[in-house]
């Protein structure tokens, strides 16, 4: 499986976006407010936080879908206007929902993408058979995609945004609702593509995603870019703490209040599991850890201990879990 | 500007696929049309122009006017376009219209020659049913067509009266004589007010608008059902810039309109026989009604949240403007509250304009009808898109 970029026309020297101060509110509700970033070419960009962080208006607002309430987006140099289009041919958007025509095969749904592009002819159609490989739908190609399963539709999807080769590729929440098997093929596609030299901006709230695959790291809450580093860089912050994780059932909200007011506990968060805590060290916190949760009315099934990552980078910046 | 061309052919490649659009625009409006016609059709199926029949009772008899009256009515029967019974007096004329032996009737009051001759108010009585308001509005018409003779004539015999040596009466009646060297407009004038189509072509017509309109709001639906699948997002994200995306919708409503419209205008004409007389006039009032139609379902179904809600707006515009403008059963025509109406409709526009044609003439016989379904088509598009670009940006 080979892939490759063209983005050989660009200042190397130039990065291949640039976001300052983006802004964007839906009436009283500031859902992101002055976010700024850069990505370089060839570069993986993590852009971590809760659903309803504002990560997914602040991608569709560099991708032109969103009009922004102020700010400035640069592609390749080239400012992102509402009267400017020829900006967007740089860019690949890869929606968190499907957006494909049901009713058209994957062949066709390729090929009126890429000449919404500006591909046309030969070019055009070699594309459309190189995507095609490379989302192994070369054998359904002339099927209609209401046919499709899940993990078919979703690879489609992705293949829609590389089909022009773009310098920078935006990926929001491309894994959401896909099979293991599937997730991991994708993983390494994008990975693959960053390799090849195009600039990946990566939106996810699955921290091993993020871990695994991106360069550097920005973490958002409440519309605001309140992090920005490497995975090392963005853990230091957390310093010489231990994460211990708790599977509980019951008040895990008093249980979490009682465990934050004991000493050594830094941070304690509320999980789907249970309870997230960041302390200063474990072994001799565990026993007064589990009398507190005792005597709170939680039933805890079982703790963990774990080294600092991302997500407890998260819990120490914003007082709660990633996933809460 | 060929991504507007890619945008609507594949937008067309869907709705052919669907085929849903083949059952409003070519299946619904031939059953329909075949049945309406079927039933209603022998009301209105005429293979030669209607002839009306006028009672005429003369109560100023020997008078120049009123002969002169009398004469002009004998001469559109000579053309065969309306039948005359004379009445000895109004009593007898006001019975025959009742029982419907007469269409419709003009009474000459007492002294209505002295009354013209001498420049004082004078007037042709006409009495019609109230029921017929089409040919009480062809008897008006004859009586106002004499009027403005009379005028003509009384200016005409002022001017002769300059020369001198003239008596009033003889004034007016040099001045009619005058007159009558251009008969052929005022037979045309009268000959297209009694024509009017025939019941598999009015019925056709009528279908093929009340479906156009289900299927004519193609655009608007279309950008909404791409919005709730999220491909709409996806054209926006590429280089298309948003009014090339509305151009395409608006493009395709059109295309789709003309060409239900224009398939079932084909096939209505071998399959029940409709008669579609000058076809580029009618082409052009056909593209003028699909625009004022997709213009107006545009605007209503603009004011929806989902497609779904879009449609059925549609059809609740569909369905009433349908019926008020005559799609089915006509009510154009006289002064009734409903028949002004009928006038919002591109429907009555549409019809009108195809019944003005069955007349013979050219452009200019439709130019108020097309006038119309421009200025409604202008006003509506231009709304609605202002509303659609609205929401794009948002």
């Amino acid at each position: 499986m080979t892939f490759s970029v063209s983005s050989a026309d660009n200042d190397p020297g130039v990065p291949v976006l640039q976001v300052e101060d983006l802004r964007k509110s839906y009436g009283e509700i500031q859902a992101v407010r002055g976010v700024s970033f850069e990505i370089a070419a060839g570069e993986n960009y993590g852009l971590l936080g809760p659903n309803g962080a504002g990560k997914t208006t602040t991608i569709q607002m560099i991708a032109g879908v969103l009009a922004a309430a102020g700010g400035r987006v640069t592609v390749c140099g080239q400012e992102l206007t509402t009267s400017t289009t020829s900006v967007k041919s740089h860019m690949g958007w890869v929606p968190q929902e499907i957006a494909l025509y049901d009713r058209l095969s994957a062949r066709e749904n390729l090929a009126f993408f890429g000449r919404m592009q500006g591909l046309s002819g030969r070019a055009l159609a070699k594309r459309v058979d190189e995507v095609l490989g490379l989302t192994a739908l070369g054998d359904r190609a002339d099927e209609k995609t209401v046919k499709f399963s899940g993990g078919m539709r979703r690879r489609l999807n992705i293949g829609i945004g590389l089909l022009h080769q773009p310098d920078l590729l935006i990926l929001d929440e491309p894994t959401v609702g896909v099979d293991i098997q599937s997730r991991a093929g994708i993983l390494d596609q994008v990975a693959e593509m960053t390799r090849q030299g195009m600039a990946v901006l990566y939106t996810t709230h699955y921290i091993e995603e993020v871990e695994r695959l991106c360069h550097r790291v920005g973490i958002i809450d409440h519309g605001q870019l309140i992090a920005e580093g490497t995975r090392a860089e963005l853990v230091k912050t957390v310093g010489e703490r231990t994460r211990v994780l708790i599977s509980a059932d019951g008040n895990l909200s008093e249980g979490a209040d009682r465990l934050s007011e004991l000493d050594g506990v830094h941070q304690a968060g509320i999980t789907k599991e249970g309870i997230d805590l960041l302390v200063d060290d474990a072994t001799p916190l565990l026993p007064r850890v589990l009398e507190t949760l005792t005597g709170s009315g939680v039933a805890v099934g079982g703790v963990r201990v774990e080294e600092p990552d991302l997500e407890a980078v998260f819990l120490h910046l914003t007082g709660r879990a990633l996933r809460d | 500007m060929r991504d507007i061309g890619w945008i609507v052919l594949k937008d067309l490649r869907q709705q052919v696929r669907d085929r849903t659009i083949f059952i409003f625009g070519l299946v619904a409006p031939l059953a329909i049309a075949a049945a309406l016609s079927l039933a209603f059709g022998s009301f209105l199926r005429t293979d030669e122009p209607v002839v009306f029949e006028f009672g005429v009772s003369n109560a100023d008899p020997g008078g120049s006017i009123s002969e002169a009256f009398s004469v002009a009515m004998a001469e559109l029967e000579t053309e065969g376009l309306i039948g005359i019974t004379f009445h000895r007096d109004r009593l007898s004329l006001d019975r025959a219209v009742e029982e419907g032996e007469v269409d419709a009737g003009f009474f000459i009051p007492h002294g209505f020659s002295q009354a013209t001759v001498a420049g004082w108010e004078a007037e042709v009585i006409v009495v019609a049913n109230p029921e017929a308001p089409v040919v009480a509005g062809v008897a008006a018409s004859i009586a106002e067509q004499f009027a403005l003779e009379v005028a003509s004539a009384s200016a005409a015999g002022a001017t002769l009266a300059l020369l001198g040596g003239f008596t009033p009466e003889q004034m007016v009646q040099a001045g009619l004589a005058a007159s009558q060297t251009n008969p052929p407009a005022r037979v045309a004038s009268l000959e297209a007010e009694v024509r009017q189509l025939d019941g598999p072509t009015y019925y056709s017509a009528g279908a093929a608008m009340f479906f156009m309109m289900f299927v004519v709001g193609v655009g608007l639906l279309s950008l909404l059902e791409e919005r709730k699948r999220h491909t709409l997002a996806r054209l926006l994200s590429s280089p298309v810039g948003p009014g090339r995306i509305l151009a395409a919708k608006f493009i395709l409503s059109i295309a789709v309109g003309v060409g239900s419209v224009g398939l079932f205008m084909l096939v209505s004409r071998f399959l029940l026989g409709a008669d579609w007389v000058n076809l580029p006039i009618t082409a052009l009032l056909v593209v003028a009604a699909v625009g004022a139609a997709a213009g107006i379902v545009s605007l209503v179904a603009g004011w929806a949240r989902t497609s779904e809600q879009a449609q059925n707006f549609q059809s609740v515009v569909a369905v009433a403007m349908g019926i008020l403008g005559g799609a089915f059963f006509p009510i154009s025509g006289g002064d009734s509250f409903l028949a002004t109406l009928s006038l919002a409709t591109p429907h009555a526009w549409f019809m009108r304009g195809l019944g003005d044609l069955t007349g013979g003439g050219g452009l200019g016989v439709v130019a108020l009808p097309l006038a119309v379904l421009a200025g409604m088509a202008a006003v509506t598009l231009t709304i609605s898109l202002l509303g659609a670009r609205r929401m794009l940006r948002s």
